[in-house]
Parts: C-alpha cells; sequence; structure tokens
C-alpha cells in the first residue's frame, strides 16, 4: 500500500469517476484505474460498485475510505505540527483554509484585519454548497464559519461568536416605519423581497416562519445585500434582514422593525477539526474573530 | 512520502541506531540512510540529531514518531476491519441446481471438510421457483444438445447416456442397441422438473419417436426401484448412476445415436468472484477432472 494508491482511491470515492479524479491530477485515466487496482489486488476484493459511469464505493470500500482519510490528514498534520514548532515568529507560511456557509457581512473586514496583522498566512476561502456541515471533520479545511438559529452543540469543537437579531427592514416610506413594532398577522399580503432557496438565511427564516405559521409572499428573488437594500429604500418590498447587514449599509431611507411576537436570531459560529491537529495559524485566526466580534458587541 | 519511508522512521527512532535498524527492517544501511535523508528533506526539517556517538531524535522527530505510530495503528486496524469486512460477506455461497447430478452432494460434503467456515445455501429448482439468476453465484445445469455454452460457462461433466434395464428384460443381455430399439418400451423418467428427463426427450425426438411415460418420478432411488421391479425402462447417465447401481438392474450402451448428458457450471453473474467462490470453483473443477480420471468408479457395463 502506498499514500498514492490511498490519495487516488480517494478523490475517486469523492469524485464516483476515475474520468474526473484523472483530469483533477492532471494524469492518465489508466493511471488512476492502476492505483485503484493496487489496493484492490492487495486485499483481494474491490472496492466499488462500477454502474455505467459511475463508481460508488461498496462496503469494503467504505471501511477503506475512512483509514484512507485519516492517514492521509496524519500526515498533513505531521508536516503543519512539524512546521509550526519551527516557526517562532508566526510568520508563518501556512495556508489557512476556512469554509464558509454563512458570510457575515462583514467577513471582508476580518479577513482584511488578519491579513494586516499575520501577512504570512494565506488565506482559502471555500464556499460550501449542499454539503453536510455538521460532518466536520470530513469537510476539507481548517476552520467553517456558519449560521444556526440557536447555539448549536451539534458540531463538538465550535464556538458562537455573535448573535443578531433578524428584523424587517422596510422603505421608510412604509406604513411600518414609524411604528415601534409590528405584528406578524400585519404582514399578510406584504410584498417580500425573498432569499434563493440555496441561502442558508432563507432555511434558517423559514424554519421561524414555518413554526410561526406564516407564508410570506414573495415578489422577487435574490442573495445579494446591497441590492435588496436599494430595492427596499425604494420600497419595492421588504425583506428579513439581519441587524449586522443593514448597519453596515445605513441607508438612511430603510428602517429596521422588530416583530412583536416573531423573534428571530441567528448565531454566527465557527468550527473546527475535533480529531486533527489544529495548526497555530488555525489558533491565531479563532483569537483574532473571537476578539473582533467581542469589539463589535461592545459597540466598536 | 511513501508508507514505506514513515516505518523505516519508526524503527530508527525506537533504536536510535542506524545499523541495527537496518539489519532489522532487512534493507541496506546506505539504503536506509537515504530513506531518511529523503523524508527529512521533504519536511524541511532534521528528525536527528547527530554526533559522535550516534544518533538520536530531536523535537520534530518526537512529532513525526508520534503520528507514525498512528499511522501505524490506522493501518494495523484497516487491515483488521476489512479482513473482518471481506470474510464476513464471503461466509456464504449462493447455488441454484438446476440439475442434480448425484456427484454433488459429495462434492459439497468434501469442499466443506476443507473449509469449514464457508456456508452454503443451496437452491434446488423446481417448476415454480422464481429466479433471479443474479443472485447466485454458482448455477449447476444441463445445456440441452446442440445448445451454446454462454459466457462464464464451464463443461464439468459430460456422461454418456445408457439404457437401464432390469436384468429380468430382453435387453439384459444385450452389448449394445439402437436408440431406436427402445421406441415400444415403457419409460419411466424423472419429473419434468429434472434436466435428463428434457434430454432424453431430445434425444428419442431426434430418432424419430416420443417416449411412451407411464410413470414420473421425483427422485433417484424411486426411479432405480421401479426400474428394478420391471415397470420400465429408463436413459441413465453412465457414470453418476453408479451411485444408485443394484445388481438388479443392467445396464446397456446406445450404440446409435451417441446420447450424452453434460452437467455445466455456471460461473458468477459477471461480478468478480470472492474468495470463497474462487476456492469452490477451483475445488469443483479438480473434483470433476478426479472424477472423470477415476473413470467414476463406474459399474460394468456389459
Amino acid at each position: 500500500m502506498e499514500l498514492n494508491n490511498l490519495k487516488y482511491f480517494k478523490r475517486t470515492a469523492e469524485l464516483n469517476s476515475v474520468t474526473k479524479t484523472a483530469k483533477e491530477f492532471g494524469v492518465v485515466q489508466s493511471n488512476v484505474s492502476h492505483h485503484i487496482k493496487a489496493l484492490e489486488e492487495e486485499f483481494g476484493t474491490v472496492f466499488f460498485d462500477r454502474r455505467k459511469n459511475s463508481l460508488t464505493l461498496n462496503k469494503h470500500g467504505k471501511i477503506l475510505y475512512a483509514y484512507a482519510s485519516r492517514i492521509l490528514d496524519l500526515i498533513e498534520d505531521s508536516k503543519k505540527e512539524i512546521y509550526d514548532k519551527n516557526d517562532k515568529n508566526n510568520n508563518t507560511s501556512n495556508t489557512l483554509t476556512i469554509s464558509i456557509d454563512t458570510i457575515p457581512i462583514i467577513f471582508p473586514y476580518i479577513i482584511r484585519g488578519f491579513k494586516e496583522e499575520y501577512p504570512g498566512i494565506k488565506i482559502n476561502l471555500i464556499q460550501y454548497q449542499n454539503q453536510n456541515i455538521y460532518d466536520m471533520d470530513r469537510l476539507n479545511c481548517d476552520l467553517l464559519i456558519y449560521a444556526s438559529d440557536e447555539e448549536v452543540k451539534k458540531i463538538p469543537n465550535s464556538l458562537s461568536l455573535y448573535e443578531e437579531g433578524i428584523l424587517l427592514c422596510v422603505s421608510k416610506k412604509h406604513r411600518f416605519a414609524k411604528r415601534g413594532a409590528v405584528d406578524i398577522g400585519e404582514l399578510e399580503g406584504e410584498k417580500f423581497i425573498q432569499y434563493s432557496d440555496e441561502s442558508a438565511l432563507r432555511k434558517l427564516t423559514n424554519k421561524y416562519l414555518g413554526k410561526a405559521g406564516f407564508n410570506l409572499t414573495p415578489t422577487m428573488y435574490t442573495d445579494y445585500p446591497p441590492f435588496i437594500i436599494e430595492l427596499i429604500s425604494f420600497d419595492m418590498g421588504i425583506a428579513f434582514l439581519p441587524q449586522l447587514t443593514w448597519k453596515y449599509f445605513n441607508n438612511p431611507n430603510t428602517s429596521l422593525v422588530p416583530i412583536r411576537n416573531l423573534k428571530m436570531f441567528r448565531h454566527i459560529n465557527i468550527a473546527w477539526h475535533s480529531n486533527r491537529y489544529i495548526s497555530s495559524s488555525t489558533l491565531l485566526f479563532i483569537d483574532y474573530i473571537k476578539n473582533f466580534f467581542s469589539k463589535l458587541r461592545m459597540g466598536e | 512520502m511513501q508508507l514505506s519511508q514513515l516505518e523505516y522512521f519508526k524503527k530508527v527512532a525506537e533504536l536510535e541506531h542506524m545499523t541495527r535498524a537496518a539489519i532489522d527492517l532487512k534493507i541496506a544501511q546506505p539504503a536506509l540512510s537515504k530513506s531518511i535523508k529523503d523524508l527529512e528533506n521533504e519536511i524541511g526539517y532534521k528528525l536527528f540529531d547527530r554526533n559522535k556517538k550516534g544518533i538520536s531524535l530531536n523535537q520534530n522527530g518526537e512529532i513525526l514518531y508520534k503520528y507514525a505510530k498512528e499511522i501505524d495503528q490506522c493501518i494495523a486496524n484497516l487491515n483488521t476491519s476489512l479482513k473482518k469486512s471481506i470474510s464476513g460477506e464471503k461466509a456464504i455461497l449462493n447455488i441454484l441446481l438446476k440439475v442434480t447430478p448425484t456427484s454433488i452432494p459429495q462434492l459439497i460434503h468434501n469442499f466443506n471438510i476443507q473449509h469449514p467456515d464457508i456456508k452454503f445455501r443451496i437452491t434446488i429448482m423446481r417448476k415454480n421457483t422464481k429466479i433471479d439468476a443474479t443472485h447466485y453465484d454458482f448455477i449447476f445445469y444441463s445445456p440441452m444438445p446442440g445448445e451454446t455454452a454462454p459466457k462464464n460457462a464451464i463443461t464439468l461433466l459430460q456422461e454418456e447416456l445408457v439404457v437401464a434395464v432390469s436384468k429380468d428384460h430382453a435387453f439384459s443381455q444385450k452389448q449394445s442397441l439402437a436408440l431406436k430399439e427402445v421406441e415400444n418400451e415403457e419409460f419411466i423418467c424423472l419429473s419434468q422438473e429434472y434436466a435428463l428427463t428434457h434430454t432424453v426427450n431430445n434425444y428419442c425426438k431426434l430418432v424419430g419417436f416420443s417416449p411412451k411415460i407411464i410413470l414420473q418420478c421425483n427422485d433417484h432411488v424411486t426411479m432405480r426401484n421401479l426400474i428394478e421391479a420391471g415397470l420400465g425402462i429408463s436413459l441413465v447417465p453412465k457414470s453418476s448412476w453408479r451411485y444408485h447401481h443394484s445388481s438388479s438392474i443392467a445396464l446397456i450402451r446406445i450404440s446409435d445415436p451417441a446420447c450424452s448428458h453434460s452437467i455445466s457450471l455456471f460461473v458468477g453473474n459477471g461480478k468478480p468472484l470472492s474468495n470463497a467462490a474462487l476456492l469452490f470453483q477451483t475445488y469443483t473443477l479438480n473434483f470433476f477432472s478426479e472424477l472423470k480420471a477415476s473413470g467414476f468408479h463406474t459399474p460394468a457395463v456389459r
């Protein structure tokens, strides 16, 4: 068994295709097949069910996959840990991979600030789509930023950074604008600017609205906050907006109105691996983002 | 990085002695030194302190050693888990018998003595058996005369068919006879579910008659007893008949046409064979070729 066998096997299992794996590694297909065959011969079994053009792991393959991933992680971690130990000044040129399920509007500022402080650390951002984010140890990243409607304990190493309300954003001209608060019932028939199906914010508000038994009437769909706020300022609809997002755009033609009988919150959380080496640059980033949000809470 | 490099590194780290490690690992010392140097180059840091007294693991080496141990453990666990998973799955062989040559119980019995862990699930095909051919590791069947063999099929045995009559029957003194000669005889056959019955029917049709079947029974023993009692005659495979042979029955060779009954093994369903299936396949082929070589201990045919 060679590490390369495991590397090619693992990626083929993830992509369900020898062709795609070969393309990704820039090798010919027979090369990838050879690596898989070597493993199959060594263990005297096959690891994939071959159907048409797709390969799926069989029972044995799943076992091998779990160990192959662990072994490859350990190799990577060993290098990281040795590197960290020798990098006393944190001039680290480690790469930090952060995957983002939710992007708080101020996120670019956090990245900018962190880069100013630690210019040596390269940051690699990945936006995961439709991945099971609660399976943190399977995600190929150092850190995960995600939102939740409550303080989740589903991910073992996870920290809630910030809690913000999700309120109703309306135009200054709207009849709700001058009101201290509105009732959920009053929203019946209002035209909503709705987030797209994939949006984490949409999923979160849906959960709240579902519980309250409220169906909103969408007038258009978009995920781009500046655009949403512009549309609201022209009174073309209303939308649910996180407090920070609204504050950030600071559009004088809009107001943020609380809903009296539906309190919606979201937590912005950060998570890291539970069973892997946590690099010093990862720890530095966790510290940095914690500080950032605690300053934010204190109104800085 | 190679897993072998890590294994070498681990040994050197434990012994802190190149020469002894090389002996333990059964490789040449220069090869070992090179492997360690390559590893240090790849990681970018020295793993050992080298001085006049020898070598000792440094802080970096300690870190790598910790990982090397865990990786070692991972590989050991992987081997155990996979072995367990593979052997667990392969413990049962599914076999479909579309034909029931009398040698099969013997085959399974012998195989089981050598491989007691491998279990069998044997389905005997009856008229109403619904079969999903992909479910079986092996199918024993009998190809009809003239039928072309499918891929993955192996002929195990081709047996001559002979006429079985009671010792009291007029034919019993004959050396051989043409199939046509039994046209007016009354036949005792196995039921329609048996491939042999179809084969016999086909041969009779080939020479221009359909056998007058007066009795059909469900097993070879009953059939033998009926023939013995002189109630009718039958065509039986010469070699495997020995299991049922009785001294009150005479077997007479058919001179025209040459009649035979084959038993073939259809292997798998295109899926790669499990270890148990491979063992059984090899065993079966050997079993039948030995059976042939030993002349089946065939009862004498007059």
